[in-house]
């Protein structure tokens, strides 16, 4: 009686962790459908002479972009959605990789953290170089423009916060003493074929 | 010791080859079955295995063209690189894990042998191995051909090879490629790539270092003058633009998880909890050896707008030009080595997948149920795979061409959802891999083929990756079987 009440339990945490999932992978799904609107909209706009650069007019093998506020401003919003969809659907996707029951509100809190440094990062970068377009100056930061300076230190470098995650929460979300233990136990219960 | 320049540098190469001729014969008789061969019999320790994924990731590319991409379209092609972070941790949280736990209960030696127990589908197998095959063709034939390149630019210099044929220095660099992974398989390309990541990230920094010694204002005075020519190349999207960037970015940052080359490594580590390691060292070591790739592009650029140097014949002279005037001629040695050390451990480890992909793959895909003489089979096809590449490299720029466009972007788009999706979700079906693997293999081609040209930079397999993934999960959803048929055992390691 107490073994098919734990069967039934089991079966229903598989079945429980399964829906979960899938709700996961239709959230990426969303995402992944409104990249496609966006990519959609950017490709029906009237295309601009410098829209992906021109040609150096000195040098053979050189291009250069022209106009940025001309070819940035049509797409700007598109491009800045399209990014947080694509930083929204990478730490959707972790959580996907990461067992249901171990998603503790911890997690979620320390994984919004990491999209929020991403998001920051990026928003940051954005607005830096929007405002160059308008204003046409800006102040160079340990060896680059404003905008590039954040591309380079805080984009890149935000991505640690989810390689943090992976480490520090190694054992609490990804692979735990315990599942090492219950592993090796599979392998022996169906021997290699 | 200016004088000996070009000794110094041929010395750097010479010593590197033979070390790697060395390992081969020392990893022979550490070779002893196909799962030593391809999957260094699941016994690599956890620096060997990050130094293994992150030198495989840059290739030569990374060392010639990557500078060659920043000189000449500016700050773009930073987003090939700077969400590399994020797509290692990506791709660390859902193929890491599920991948080794995989290869250990099936005793899958490659990629489509987990594919296959996942989805228990011989057409996902085969599809598979199909993609692999022909990026495979592709990125061995440019490889190949980079490396005789710039070999026959080094010898050139010298007075007995000043006349070398590029047949030659294909014959040369080829035979040591295809010495090292034949007799000692991957544990030959796992342990070079160890010597080879190392000399990559120390070359990074340095090359770092003598950059910003070109100025006397440092990389600010070389930016500045970038700036006053063209503003927008060096902003953030550079001359290429806003999508073009997002695009890269997004291929060359999730898509890490969908690069075969490197997935196949984190088969082979000792124990799963080694991961912890393996992530960071292989986040960090890439970040130094990319430096070299942003360093480089962007003083060269300085220098020919400011007249201090005559412009470039092509973009991928940069980094030869800046080693032969900037560098010292041992940090030139050690970056020559570094850059042949690139491209030798990206084709080593092309060439171990591919030769999987063909022995292994296809014929189980057509029913085999047991592949006699393995080993013996993958040591003569790893000749016939390099040699074919080499011939291509050799004869045909349009089929190098077309290849070549089944390349980075066509594993992330086919490989990425079907693995690093497939493998956290029960729900994930073979049609949904099948449709995935087609319409990234068919938009790809057909783009490239006809020429299809989209505004702003929108690329084919900036499309084929977007729309693999929606059509991957959409599709799963729409044929989801009542009853789950994968077996018990990949259900229950899915549940870790």
């Amino acid at each position: 009686m107490l073994a098919e009440q734990s069967n039934i339990s089991a079966r229903r945490k598989t079945s429980e962790s399964a829906l979960n999932q899938s709700r996961l992978c239709l959230v990426i799904l969303m995402f992944g459908l409104l990249q496609c609107l966006l990519l959609a909209l950017v490709a029906l706009m009237p295309a601009l002479e410098n829209a992906s650069g021109l040609a150096h007019p000195l040098f053979n093998s050189m291009r250069i972009g022209g106009d940025g506020a001309a070819r940035f401003m049509p797409v700007a919003n598109l491009a800045y959605w399209f990014q947080i969809l694509v930083f929204a659907q990478i730490c959707c996707m972790i959580a996907l990789g990461v067992r249901p029951e171990r998603r503790t509100p911890f997690f979620w809190a320390l994984l919004t953290a990491s999209f929020g440094l991403l998001v920051v990062a990026w928003t940051v970068m954005y607005q830096a170089y929007e405002s160059f377009l308008v204003v046409g100056e800006t102040v160079m930061v340990a060896g680059w423009p404003n905008p590039t300076a954040w591309q380079v230190y805080a984009i890149w470098l935000s991505g640690f916060g989810l390689v943090g995650l992976y480490v520090f929460g190694f054992k609490a979300y990804v692979w735990s003493d315990d599942d090492e233990s219950k592993f090796q136990a599979l392998v022996k219960q169906y021997p290699a074929r | 010791m200016e004088a000996f320049r070009q000794e110094i540098i041929l010395s750097s190469v010479v010593i590197y080859m033979v070390f790697c001729v060395g390992v081969g014969l020392w990893a022979m008789r550490r070779t002893h079955s196909p799962s030593d061969f391809f999957i260094a019999g699941r016994s690599l320790g956890p620096l060997v295995v990050a130094l293994a994924i992150f030198s495989s990731t840059l290739s030569g590319f990374g060392f010639v063209g990557g500078p060659g991409l920043v000189y000449s379209q500016g700050v773009s092609s930073f987003w090939m690189i700077i969400l590399s972070t994020t797509g290692y941790a990506l791709g660390f949280f859902l193929v890491a894990k599920r991948i080794r736990m995989i290869a250990e209960l099936r005793d899958a030696i490659s990629l489509p042998d987990v594919v296959a127990a996942r989805y228990k589908s011989e057409a996902v197998r085969f599809l598979m191995a199909l993609t692999i095959v022909l990026g495979v063709m592709g990125y061995l034939a440019t490889q190949i051909l980079a490396m005789a390149v710039v070999m026959k630019s080094l010898l050139g210099g010298t007075v007995m090879f000043a006349d070398i044929s590029l047949i030659s220095c294909v014959v040369v660099s080829s035979a040591v490629l295809i010495f090292y992974c034949v007799t000692g398989g991957i544990i030959a390309s796992v342990y070079t790539d160890v010597v080879q990541g190392a000399i990559m990230m120390v070359a990074g920094v340095l090359i770092l270092y003598t950059a910003t010694q070109v100025f006397d204002g440092g990389f600010t005075e070389a930016t500045q003058i970038i700036m006053q020519d063209d503003a927008e190349a060096v902003m953030p999207f550079g001359t290429a633009g806003v999508i073009a960037c997002l695009g890269w970015a997004f291929i060359f940052g999730v898509g890490v998880a969908g690069q075969p080359h490197l997935v196949t490594k984190m088969m082979m580590n000792r124990k799963i909890a080694d991961n912890r390691i393996v992530l960071p060292v292989s986040v960090v070591g890439y970040a130094f050896a990319a430096l070299l790739w942003i360093s480089i592009g962007t003083v060269m650029r300085a220098l020919v707008i400011d007249g201090q140097a005559e412009p470039l014949t092509g973009p991928d002279q940069a980094a030869p030009f800046f080693l032969s005037v900037f560098a010292s001629p041992l940090l030139a040695g050690v970056v020559f080595a570094g850059l042949f050390a690139a491209i030798m451990s990206t084709a080593d480890a092309f060439l171990n997948v591919g030769t999987a992909a063909l022995i292994h793959d296809m014929p189980k895909a057509f029913g085999a149920t047991e592949i006699k003489n393995e080993l013996l089979k993958a040591r003569i096809v790893t000749v016939v795979l390099a040699v074919v590449a080499a011939t291509i490299a050799l004869v045909s720029d349009t089929l190098v061409a077309l290849l070549g466009t089944i390349g980075w972007a066509t594993f992330a788009a086919a490989i990425f959802p079907v693995l690093a999706i497939g493998l956290n979700w029960k729900g994930a079906t073979h049609q949904g891999a099948i449709v995935a693997i087609v319409s990234s293999l068919s938009i790809n081609v057909v783009f490239n083929v006809a020429s299809i040209g989209l505004p702003y930079g929108i690329s084919a397999g900036f499309v084929a990756f977007v729309t693999s993934i929606v059509l991957f999960v959409g599709v799963s959803f729409l044929t989801r079987p009542k009853i789950n048929n994968t077996d018990e055992d990949i259900l229950r390691a899915m549940e870790f």
